[in-house]
């Protein structure tokens, strides 16, 4: 059959309907509209078709179909990843796993939990919260964003420096294989001997299979937290700090650095009292017994204090805490308000190479006369950097790109990555081969071929090559990280 | 492999470095020219670490014994053991994947640092043969593992080419994650050469205890501890049935193998409290008791996955007719990480007796790896091992013992 961009032919759309119900497959203008992107800000493709399966049932058998028909499709968590990684490039159909959102079991004593990939990230933590466990994986977009997208894109977030990335905390997976058969990859242990497909799968972006049911490890909520705000006259003093508290054997559950820019919208937007002439902020949390805590919270303070805090405060309650990382985490919600668009980006450098980019970020501002507002998962090294610019300004949006590009270039300068949690996608091709050799991307394009032999899984993403047009557009978009 | 390729590799390697079907690179280029050498001569090899898949009875690693497979090299990575670079700011180091265990940590200890994974029998086993067995260490928490704190790692593909994968950044998803192929593929796909590492500062204290208790009673207690959840948790907590115990000098009836680490205050209040609750603290001398524990013998073992609470029905229920068989089984169990090694002494378990063990896991819910039997693989992973080594020059993929599976 032929596949155009514009609605699903009348014989394809009954099968789908015949699958999943009339209120599950979605080829209207306006539909397709909403799911023609994710929060990568600069690109859109419109989608031939939205499905929205109920069972892990459905969607294998939409695979199945799309496989008979020599259909395109790219599976859809809540939209919020930052790299177009869930956009039909060349046309296809969305399958969203929204309405696959049981929390199928919850063990204690094994301290597992078996979810569907709709689920919301947060709404598991909430969930298991009664026997002091959590979901560690927090991106800032976790009350968004679903654990089938983390497993795709093996999402961090602010907390992820003491307990890691998504990674470490899936056990296994069902996933629907792009031929449409199942398969189990990993189990509910620790992985052990044997091919493990499941470290491949988690962070392929959905181009190896779609999940459709997750065994993922709980963890204690810590017994006792400690939040402190760290004022500094300079992001560098900021960053300077960063190795100083790493330095020093203590590994905080989140080390976050806001900028001037960011620090003025987040105030702006929820008037958390952060001062607004200081050049950053962080803001360092530790957790864990409160003997430790008894340990760690005067070593805190004395090292910010070292590297030129000028003044450090300790949040006082739970809802002082909770008011802090709201702020921090809505921050690019906040900065919205200052500009039409924004383009965010997600690089990452050696923790110790922090400052250096930081200087970068600065320059590239400079350079290309644009306003950039950042925040950094600074233990991890991980810059979000959200270049502010108005879509209805051609030059504006010339300046931010090349912006945007000056920066991730400094990112591999520095022995960094271009994407530290959102994936390559459809956005960041272009770089693989700066980061990459030959041998590595015919080994990587070997593995996909050898995994993925359909070509219809989420096709023209990740590796660099020929690819067919999407339509490139420019939108603003609010995102969080 | 002809002869003149042999001598091509003496005059490269030097003569003591080619051994009767065994070769010893020192350097990451040196090897490269070894699988280079193999795959132009079409001379099927495997790399070979310390030897702990040896001890383990790693079918892959016992082929070149086998008469069905006389021509088979080793690769044997031993040489590259040095640490190639470190950055302090970072703290992140690049190592040659032939360093053990313990010579890494030795050296990391004299900075305060090391790396969190570890392994049994660590004076012996390479990073790399523990990375390429899967061997996730004694601590089962989430991020614990081996396969956790690799960041990157360069590799000889089978076809001989060689591939980087990962950065030295702590966090990164730009493509397809080549470091995953060659965790536990028994060097199916190739070779490591060295490794990008994660580490971090010794804790300031830790303490071992073991604690008397069969297995019901063990995930019982651990079971109160967990209702509801600490955040101050042992990073070691294994189960030995009583020959395993008594082989380390340990209780009758089975011990509880608990460590922790902190901050000293932490670990003293968590001694204390150990105490107090069970009575007795049998290894309090944390250096003896986890000594004893890292080097198990633990020889030709199958290695079980089933979380704690599957793991304690299924040894219960099982149990009485494996011993019955006439041998004498250990087991480990690591309840943090869902898994067990399961082996018997003075022999080897038997062909037919793996296989019951085999099916009753498998009916439980998990699965069984085993030193001798192996299922086929699916044909995901055969297209996956005719990309990655085009002449199958490479040892088989790793299956466990029932199958078809995925992984």
């Amino acid at each position: 059959m032929t596949r155009p961009s514009s609605p699903l032919p009348a014989s394809a759309r009954r099968d789908l309907v015949a699958i999943l119900g009339e209120d599950a497959v979605f080829d209207d203008a306006v539909h397709r509209k909403i799911y023609d992107s994710d929060g990568y800000a600069l690109d859109g493709v419109t989608p031939d078709a939205v499905v929205l399966p109920r069972t892990a049932v459905q969607l294998q058998q939409v695979v199945k179909w799309c496989v008979r028909h020599g259909v395109p499709y790219a599976a859809r968590g809540a939209g919020t990843g930052l790299s177009g990684g869930c956009l039909t490039l060349g046309g296809g159909i969305q399958i969203g796993t929204s309405r696959l959102r049981r929390i199928v079991e919850v063990n204690e004593v094994d301290r597992l939990a078996v979810v569907e990939p709709g689920v919301v990230n947060l709404q598991l933590s909430q969930a298991v919260a009664h026997l002091g466990l959590q979901f560690a994986p927090d991106p800032s977009s976790q009350a968004a964003c679903t654990i089938g997208g983390n497993f795709a894109e093996n999402s961090g977030g602010p907390h992820t420096l003491k307990h890691g990335v998504t990674l470490p905390h899936i056990l296994g997976a069902t996933v629907v294989q792009p031929d449409g058969e199942l398969a189990v990859w990993g189990g509910r242990s620790q992985p052990g001997p044997g091919v493990d497909l499941l470290g491949l799968g988690v962070g392929s972006e959905g181009t190896l299979g779609i999940a459709v049911e997750l065994t993922v490890r709980l963890v204690p909520t810590p017994e006792s937290v400690a939040t402190f705000l760290a004022v500094f006259e300079t992001e560098a003093d900021a960053a300077h700090a960063v190795s100083g508290l790493i330095a020093r054997a203590i590994v905080p559950a989140a080390m976050e650095l806001i900028d001037r820019v960011m620090l003025r919208a987040v105030e702006e937007a929820f008037s958390f009292g952060f001062p607004l002439d200081a050049g950053a902020v962080l803001i360092v949390e530790v957790d864990g017994s409160a003997r430790d805590l008894k340990h760690e919270r005067p070593v805190v303070r004395d090292v910010l204090n070292e590297f030129g805090a000028r003044e450090v405060r300790e949040a006082s309650s739970a809802e002082e805490r909770t008011h802090l990382w709201r702020a921090r985490k809505h921050a690019f919600g906040a900065i919205g308000r200052m500009s039409p668009n924004y383009a965010t980006q997600d690089g990452v450098v050696p923790r110790g190479r922090v400052p250096h980019i930081v200087a970068s970020i600065a320059q590239a501002a400079k350079r290309h006369d644009v306003v950039i507002g950042t925040v950094i998962h600074a233990g991890d090294g991980n810059i979000h950097p959200c270049v502010l610019f108005d879509e209805r300004d051609d030059a504006q949006v010339d300046r931010a790109l090349a912006a945007c590009k000056d920066i991730l270039e400094r990112c591999l300068e520095l022995d960094g990555s271009p994407t530290g949690e959102h994936g390559i996608g459809m956005e960041k091709r272009e770089f693989m081969p700066l980061l990459f050799g030959p041998a590595d991307l015919a080994l990587m394009t070997d593995l996909r071929d050898a995994l993925e032999p359909t070509g219809l899984c989420n096709p023209h993403k990740i590796l660099p090559g020929a690819s067919p047009c999407g339509e490139l557009r420019v939108a603003g978009r609010q995102v969080a990280l | 492999m002809t002869i003149d390729a042999r001598e091509g590799l003496v005059a490269h390697l030097g003569l003591a470095a080619v051994g009767e079907r065994v070769v010893r690179p020192k350097h990451r280029e040196s090897s490269r020219l070894c699988v280079e050498t193999f795959v132009e001569t079409r001379t099927p090899w495997w790399p070979r670490g310390g030897g702990g898949g040896d001890k383990e009875g790693d079918r892959t690693a016992t082929k070149p014994l086998a008469p069905s497979d006389p021509d088979r090299w080793c690769l044997d990575m031993r040489g590259l053991d040095s640490i190639l670079d470190y950055w302090p700011d970072d703290l992140v180091c690049r190592v040659g994947a032939g360093i053990t265990f313990d010579n890494l940590q030795t050296t990391l200890a004299r900075r305060g640092l090391r790396l969190r994974g570890s392994s049994l029998r660590p004076r012996d086993t390479t990073l790399g043969g523990a990375y390429a067995r899967g061997d996730a260490g004694l601590r089962g928490a989430p991020g614990d593992s081996l396969r956790d704190q690799v960041l990157g790692l360069v590799a000889v593909a089978g076809g001989g080419e060689v591939v980087k994968a990962g950065a030295r950044v702590v966090k990164n998803v730009a493509g397809y994650d080549l470091a995953r192929l060659f965790h536990g593929s028994h060097g199916a796909f190739g070779v490591v050469l060295d490794f990008v590492l994660r580490l971090e500062a010794i804790p300031g204290a830790s303490h071992c205890v073991a604690l008397p208790t069969n297995f019901d009673a063990a995930l019982d207690l651990l079971s109160k501890w967990r209702r509801p959840a600490r955040s101050f948790d042992p990073a070691v907590q294994l189960w030995l049935n009583a020959t395993a115990s008594r082989a380390l000098g340990g209780p009758e009836q089975g011990a509880l193998f608990l460590m922790a680490e902190g901050w000293p205050e932490s670990i003293d209040a968590w001694r204390e409290a150990t105490a107090r609750a069970q009575g007795v603290t049998l290894a309090n001398e944390a250096a003896q008791a986890w000594n004893a524990v890292r080097d198990l013998d633990a020889n030709h073992a199958l290695w079980i996955q089933l979380p704690a609470s599957r793991l304690v029905r299924w040894w219960g229920d099982n149990q009485g007719w494996i011993s019955g068989r006439g041998s004498q089984p250990n087991l480990v169990a690591d309840l943090l990480a869902g898994s067990a090694r399961l082996w018997s002494t003075p022999s080897p378990f038997d062909g037919e007796l793996v296989a019951e063990v085999a099916r009753t896991v498998r009916e439980a819910g998990g699965w069984v790896w085993s030193p001798t039997a192996a299922s086929s693989p699916s044909p995901a992973l055969i297209r996956l091992k005719r990309a990655l080594d085009p002449h199958g020059l490479l040892p088989p993929i790793p299956t466990p013992v029932l199958g078809p599976t995925d992984g």
